[in-house]
């Protein structure tokens, strides 16, 4: 440690980042790659789970979000008249329907909408209701078991990011401690490497899929891609693919395909994204059309 | 070459547009045809959806820029580039066109014909066996339609295709919607172009609406099957053990559910043949 | 190589070229018709690459691109793109250099940095006065993407 204590600065730096590429670095090698390798890929299905695709997406927030669109498009929850709104990313005061809509409430979401028989609630504080919770687990465990080869387990997260997580606060905080005892302010190099490294060991420990998952899901998300920018036209298949969209993609593209619903849930269609996919705007499949063209035959285009 | 092709059924040209209906309805959908063109150079998003599709389907290859009909000859490097992507693809047979499309260092980014000519012909077979020295997988032609003559003729164009299929062994893409375009615009009857080209040798098919143009008929790409192209489908079928066909919409796109439709409708007329089950 | 080389190399220049079509002493009846749809086709593919110039610039964008590519055969692979990356650089507006930056993206020209005079991230044709900075780049699974550096929000 005196060695540490009284390292040159730019040596230290070195070491210091030497430290922290290896400990992310294995951090991400025992949560990351431990799923798939010998397994083949899981087959894109044709009749994927919207519910099991949002829970892979993001946990069970994304299907408590997922149930509750399914319920507004079933009419089982509409927007309370007057209900105080609050923030807006809170969403609208939903509440139960007084008058039963001609399709029935599945079983799984009984107790989903038990939580609004006589209260109303926005989508962000539903989604906090132990009973909603509650109905919620109950949605995903069919599915639990088979997604578990796509999850890091919590309990390798914390044991694998948090010892990391030590060794390099720790070495970081000690030097800065040695540098301000030493009368040093030139410490800036030093609090950027330990909020990068901070901010790695955040991402490492929230990741929630492994690399199998990671590939599944951008599976999922390559095959559905049309779906993320068409319009859902009016048809006996739309619920499907609003669900499925939303599973597939979240908030960024349900805002496009149901304004209403994006405002329900507390999510904001017209905020320009920061970051998207560059494909709709380059025209992702502009030209790739086959052979025809009015030309005479197969064209040369693409 | 062509013996022992597996029977496919009926397809669809893959367009990216419709991927996801394409990936939700695939018990539906026999086989797809791939554009070789749409891969080459392409960014790592294409060859992810390429091995996407290798995975779940049946695909068949489908050049655009070979310019079989080429007097100057091949582009090697082009010629490299889809042997790469065909290889990668493993599909039962290939196909290009019967036609040109670059010369003289100019590349016109269309199908152009071929005078049917016995010198076309040479060029044709010639270009046809460098290929297949690249490329040794069952190699298909495909007929285009020719809004002009470049040059004057010496023969039918199925003539010219009889004596291709004979001279070269590669067997035929025999498109439907252009064989009723031709013959509606050069005048003569789909019963006599059929007795006249190797039947045998068709091994794949194409079809896709034609379009009104003027007084005469366009290859769109873009509109539903008409009556009289299903009939001329039906003939072919009739005449041709072919092992599938591929619907070739590229624009204006139904419901997924019409172009479904259509598919079933060839699958149906292939079944009544034999071609394929249905 | 004879007659037929000749006379491909003839058509494949005429068909591609207004300006040698206009000297040529005679061509085949329909070259011009072939041509034309030809360049049709090319429009076709350009109007929904640059869909936002095409709207911003109406009707007149249809005639220019004919001129344009009257004398110019497009290339491949890709070709519709290419068309489109240069057809916009004859356009001097935001939009279509925005637009067009997408497509070269595309083509694999990342990562790639603009700075626009527009805030041409909004949707629409009317655009507002604003530095954007737009950023395009791969990510590790190959996707690209675009990100907005400034404004913020």
């Amino acid at each position: 440690m005196a060695t540490i204590a009284n390292m040159y600065g730019p040596d230290f730096l070195w070491l210091y980042a030497g430290v922290i590429v290896c400990a992310l670095g294995a951090c991400w090698a025992l949560l990351y790659l431990p799923g798939g390798g010998a397994e083949p890929p899981r087959p894109v299905s044709q009749n994927p789970d919207p519910y099991e695709i949002a829970y892979l997406r993001g946990g069970e927030i994304e299907v408590g979000r997922l149930a509750l669109i399914e319920l507004i498009e079933e009419g089982w929850l509409h927007e309370k008249v007057g209900g105080s709104m609050g923030k807006p990313s809170a969403g609208a005061v939903l509440r139960r329907a007084d008058t039963p809509p001609s399709s029935y409430v599945a079983a799984s979401k009984h107790k989903l909408l038990e939580q609004f028989s006589g209260s109303a609630h926005t989508a962000r504080a539903a989604l906090k209701l132990d009973g909603f919770r509650a109905a919620v687990a109950d949605l995903v465990r069919p599915f639990a078991s088979q997604c578990e080869r796509f999850l890091v387990p919590k309990d390798s997260r914390n044991m694998i990011v948090l010892p990391a997580a030590v060794i390099v606060l720790g070495l970081g905080a000690f030097k800065f401690s040695v540098a301000l005892a030493a009368g040093r302010s030139n410490v800036g190099f030093l609090l950027i490497f330990a909020a990068a490294a901070s901010f790695g060991l955040w991402r490492l420990g929230t990741m929630r899929l492994n690399r199998a998952g990671q590939e599944h899901l951008s599976r999922l998300q390559e095959a559905f891609e049309e779906m993320r920018i068409a319009p859902i036209e009016p048809g006996s298949d739309s619920r499907e693919k609003l669900m499925l969209r939303y599973a597939l993609y979240g908030a960024a593209a349900i805002g496009s395909a149901s304004i209403a619903h994006a405002a329900m849930l507390g999510l904001n269609p017209n905020q320009s994204s920061a970051w998207d996919s560059s494909s709709s705007s380059c025209g992702d499949s502009g030209g790739d059309s086959g052979c025809g063209g009015g030309c005479g035959g197969c064209g040369g285009g693409e | 070459m062509m013996d022992g092709l597996p029977a496919l059924g009926v397809g669809l040209g893959f367009r990216p547009p419709l991927k996801a209906a394409i990936f939700r309805r695939r018990d539906q959908i026999d086989f797809l045809e791939i554009t070789l063109d749409h891969y080459l150079e392409a960014p790592p998003e294409k060859m992810h959806e390429l091995d996407l599709l290798i995975e779940h389907f049946p695909l068949v290859a489908h050049g655009l820029d070979l310019s079989l009909g080429s007097a100057e000859g091949l582009d090697q490097r082009y010629l490299d580039q889809i042997a790469a992507l065909i290889e990668k693809m493993d599909p039962p047979w290939w196909s290009e066109h019967v036609a040109f499309t670059r010369a003289g260092g100019v590349e016109i980014g269309h199908l152009a014909p071929l005078p049917f000519t016995e010198e076309a012909l040479d060029a044709l077979c010639r270009n046809i066996e460098t290929a297949q020295r690249t490329i040794p997988r069952p190699l298909i032609v495909e007929n285009i339609t020719y809004p002009l003559a470049l040059g004057a003729a010496e023969m039918s164009e199925a003539a010219f295709l009889a004596k291709l299929g004979e001279r070269s062994g590669c067997g035929l893409l025999l498109d439907a919607t252009n064989l009723f375009i031709n013959s509606e615009r050069w005048g003569y009857d789909p019963a006599e172009f059929l007795a006249t080209i190797p039947c045998e040798g068709v091994v794949q098919l194409h079809f896709v609406g034609a379009e009104r143009s003027g007084d005469g008929w366009a290859d769109s790409h873009r509109r539903p099957v008409n009556e009289e192209v299903w009939q001329v489908l039906e003939r072919v079928l009739a005449s041709c053990p072919a092992k599938g066909a591929i619907l070739e919409r590229d624009a204006d796109f139904p419901q997924f559910d019409d172009l479904l439709g259509e598919l079933q409708r060839a699958r149906e007329i292939g079944g009544r043949y034999g071609r394929w089950e249905t | 190589m004879g007659d037929l080389a000749e006379l491909q190399r003839n058509a494949a220049r005429l068909a591609t070229n207004a300006d040698a079509r206009a000297v040529a002493e005679a061509g085949p009846e329909g070259l011009d018709r072939f041509a034309a749809a030809l360049i049709q086709k090319r429009l076709k593919a350009v109007r929904e690459l640059l869909p936002r110039s095409f709207a911003l610039f109406g009707g007149e964008l249809d005639q220019r691109f004919r001129d344009w590519a009257a004398a110019r055969p497009s290339r491949s692979p890709h070709r519709h793109r290419r068309d489109a990356v240069r057809f916009a650089q004859t356009l001097h507006h935001d939009l279509a250099h925005y637009e067009a930056a997408g497509v070269e993206a595309w083509l694999g020209g990342v990562p790639k940095l603009e700075l626009f005079r527009l805030r041409v991230d909004r949707p629409g044709a009317d655009l507002e006065r604003g530095a954007t900075l737009i950023l395009w780049l791969r990510l590790p699974r190959g996707r690209l993407r675009r990100v907005r550096l400034w404004p913020l929000t």
